[in-house]
């Protein structure tokens, strides 16, 4: 029980608290701008956390996803521009009752759904995450290996929708991790001689850029016409007895996020696009959803918030990113000195607890902070982009020089925005090559260091039980889309 | 014209004054910067961090602590090697600068830099799994001798690389009887000497101290002269009749070339930052041996470490 009051110490300090209320107005802000996304949010945040605890540093990021999430909503219902991917799924449903006149109830729907939802990812990640911790301190090189392709495998093919977009994407990322000295025999590759390059590409700057620069170059390229946005009516009118009537999406949602969200390489977009056909096809009116139905909203708006505190499950305990917001949070912990692994469950505790606690604040704090943000969101949603966007840059160039304090991370940044542009102008997804220059480093470490083990024979990965079953896992994930041509061809 | 004239002639004396008055006679007068070629929140990290608390004292301006880490350690030397050499730019060299060259990572040699002077040491140990059958270092070495063994806790040709290819060849064996599998670290290695990936954590019990402390590893022994405070029951591999230590070493360096009388003063400021109880007493509650054995010796030993470990890596076969 000391781990717990430690950890609740921790928390309940002034400048945790008050760094969790900033970072959840940041989050609201920004997912309540169209254009701008969760996960750009918490690139832009890391720089500021740099200079924090870890606590406090941690609590920001979780509290900014948990905001920024739910906020990406209002754009969604009262514009039909969804402010993050993880909206995407339910924003004609939203669109539509907004149009009908009662924005104030798909919001508030969304609102308690997101809310509800959350409570149950942050469950189901305080009760998984120290057994599943339990059970990896058996996990070694070969596990790991597998583990590491698992998550590749999930981003690039089943979370994209287009595996060869998504596979050419993560190839992409593989070669990034590939520069720099290789960690096992020292010997430098693409490195052109140059020492700052010796050290790889600097991940957060890359991701900074692949995640904002496109953003801005989109909305520079696309000026957008005169916004009106509809009045609101009282938020919280009915939406106890409305959240009670679709208590099973509720329920279903929630949990079904909250799994997903669980595995390596799916996070809350892929949950609520899950949620949302779920929804449909367990309704008994699936003729309503896309006009204006709320059951879809319900069970999504719950999906994508439970994911979005489960995908620390993997994170946490393997060190394996859910989705593009922990791809982040693994830099920050490693910035922090905090290695994610099993060990840190032994080693602090304490530190653990005190984010499972942060995140719960988070999500309980969507209430209030939810029902302020949709007051104010018709005067967010009329902003011009030309005062927030320079903003945004600056923040960019600053936050890729403070992480090594060198102008060569401003480069990368800038690289890596160009071709985050390219990638999205092109249709190509930015995540499955995130998640490659995360991972990268770590499948090969491990597929090298389990070869030396054995001596170069491949047996090793298939020897041990949970290995093997690791395997099994990702030959389906290989065959899905093959198996999914075929059927297709037949039918 | 005059007032041209004047305007240049009193330039050109300031720039005169600049470039030919002491910079040092008031140094330090703004604040100082030092890297660290490794992680947040790592063992180098955590030294610089406490010690820079009492240097910031005694030098009388801010310390800057900056991390510059990558390309196993070679970013952040090769920083402080460049670093303008005015006391401004002072780095925490590691053990690494020993032996850069000689695995022909980069061209740097203790000789790139001034060393001011270790500042900690972390012996290096020999720790098993809980459920290990080992309950000794005899039995290690025994053990070890068929071949079958693997040892984890740094990357290849690192410190612990060489403390356990340094311990096998003092117990009479080839260096490379035990097979050293590279690590990003203690803790990732740890992990896998808990879940059966390899037989023993050849890194520093500090490391290891955790996850000894919940049951899960076995500190068997310490690779140092005598037994750490840290570790009384700890038995050092000399007590289990093999002369073999091997102490990682951290430090307080500049890049080569320092005006004779910066050098001085960072020395002595330095010195007495590390003998402060504040300073000492941290180190000592992580663990970690202080030590403070000024420029000299210090060069002295840093050129009998290159020697030591061009042998081992040699041994090895991972010179170049």
């Amino acid at each position: 029980m000391s781990v717990l009051t430690d950890a609740l110490t921790l928390v309940f300090q002034p400048d945790v608290l008050i760094t969790v209320i900033l970072a959840s107005l940041l989050g609201l802000t920004i997912g309540a701008i169209p254009g701008l996304t969760a996960v750009m949010g918490v690139a832009l945040l890391i720089p500021i956390t740099f200079f924090m605890d870890p606590v406090p540093a941690i609590s920001a990021i979780a509290a900014l996803a948990a905001m920024a999430i739910f906020a990406g909503d209002i754009p969604g219902a009262l514009l039909r521009i969804p402010g993050t991917p993880a909206s995407a799924a339910y924003v004609q449903d939203a669109h539509v009752m907004a149009k009908e006149g009662c924005p104030e109830r798909a919001l508030g729907l969304s609102m308690g759904a997101a809310c509800f939802g959350g409570v149950v990812g942050v469950i189901l990640l305080m009760v998984a995450a120290p057994l599943l911790a339990r059970f990896a301190t058996n996990f070694s090189s070969v596990e790991y290996f597998w583990l590491a392709l698992l998550g590749l495998s999930c981003a690039a093919i089943i979370s994209t929708g287009a595996p060869l977009k998504g596979i050419l994407s993560l190839l992409f990322g593989l070669w990034v991790a590939s520069i720099g000295i290789d960690e096992v025999a020292g010997q430098p590759r693409f490195t052109f001689g140059s020492t700052e390059l010796m050290g790889g590409v600097s991940f957060i700057p890359a991701m900074i850029g692949m995640f904002a620069i496109p953003e801005i170059l989109r909305n520079v390229a696309l000026p957008q016409g005169k916004i009106t946005p509809p009045r609101m009516g009282p938020v919280f009118q009915g939406l106890g007895a409305n959240l009670r009537r679709r208590r099973t999406n509720l329920l279903r949602g929630s949990l079904a996020g909250s799994m997903i969200g669980a595995l390596p390489g799916a996070g809350a977009d892929i949950a609520a696009w899950v949620a949302y056909a779920v929804a449909k096809r367990r309704s008994k009116t699936p003729e309503k959803f896309g006009h204006g139905h709320d059951e879809g909203i319900v069970e999504a708006g719950a999906a994508n918030n439970g994911a979005l505190s489960s995908a620390w499950v993997p994170t946490l305990v393997f060190g394996i990113p859910g989705d593009s917001i922990t791809a982040i949070v693994i830099g920050v912990l490693y910035l922090k000195g905090l290695e994610p692994g099993p060990i840190i469950f032994t080693k602090t505790p304490e530190l653990v607890y005190a984010i499972f606690i942060a995140f719960f604040l988070a999500n309980l704090l969507l209430i209030p902070f939810g029902w302020l943000i949709i007051r104010a969101a018709r005067h967010l949603l009329t902003m011009k982009p030309a005062y927030y966007l320079p903003v945004v840059f600056a923040c960019c160039i600053v936050g890729s020089f403070a992480i090594n304090n060198t102008a060569f991370g401003v480069v990368v940044m800038l690289v890596f925005g160009l071709i985050g542009w390219l990638f999205e102008e092109n249709g190509i997804p930015v995540a499955p090559a995130i998640l490659g220059i995360v991972l990268g480093g770590m499948l090969e470490f491990n597929f090298v260091t389990s070869m030396l083990k054995s001596d170069g024979n491949l047996m090793i990965f298939v020897s041990r039980p949970v290995a093997a079953a690791l395997a099994l896992t990702v030959l389906a994930v290989w065959a899905w889309p093959i198996v999914k041509h075929i059927r297709g061809g037949r039918a | 014209m005059t007032s041209f004239k004047f305007t240049f002639a009193a330039g050109l004396s300031a720039l005169a004054s600049l470039v030919a008055a002491p910079v040092l006679a008031d140094y330090p007068e703004r604040p100082v910067t030092i890297i660290v070629p490794w992680g947040a929140g790592g063992g180098t990290d955590t030294i610089i961090r406490i010690f820079a608390v009492g240097f910031e004292k005694e030098m009388g301006q801010p310390i800057n602590v900056i991390n510059r880490t990558g390309g196993s350690g070679v970013v952040g030397h090769s920083a402080i090697a460049n670093g303008k050499a005015d006391g401004y730019t002072l780095g925490a060299c590691t053990s690494e600068i020993t032996y850069f060259e000689t695995v022909g990572l980069a061209d740097i040699t203790p000789a790139s830099y001034d060393l001011i002077s270790r500042l900690a040491t972390i012996p290096a140990g020999v720790t098993v799994a809980a459920d290990s059958p080992y309950a000794s270092v005899k039995e290690v070495i025994d053990a070890a001798q068929t071949g079958t063994l693997t040892s984890s806790g740094s990357g290849l040709g690192g410190p612990w690389h060489m403390a356990v290819a340094g311990m096998m060849k003092s117990a009479g064996g080839a260096a490379d009887t035990v097979k050293f599998i590279p690590s990003k670290g203690g803790a990732p290695a740890l992990q896998d000497l808990v879940s059966g990936g390899i037989s023993m954590f050849t890194g520093s019990p500090i490391e290891a101290r955790a996850l000894a402390d919940a049951g899960e590893v076995k500190i068997l022994g310490v690779m140092a002269d005598e037994r750490s405070p840290a570790f009384p029951d700890v038995p050092t591999l000399k007590e289990s009749g093999v002369d073999w230590s091997l102490t990682n070493w951290f430090s307080l360096c500049a890049p080569s070339g320092l005006p004779e009388e910066v050098k001085a003063k960072v020395e002595t400021a330095a010195k007495a930052a590390h003998g402060s109880d504040a300073v000492q007493d941290a180190l000592a509650q992580r663990g970690i041996t202080p030590l403070f054995d000024g420029s000299e010796a210090f060069s002295v030993f840093a050129d009998e470490f290159s020697d030591a470990a061009k042998e081992l890596l040699t041994d090895l076969g991972i010179a170049k």
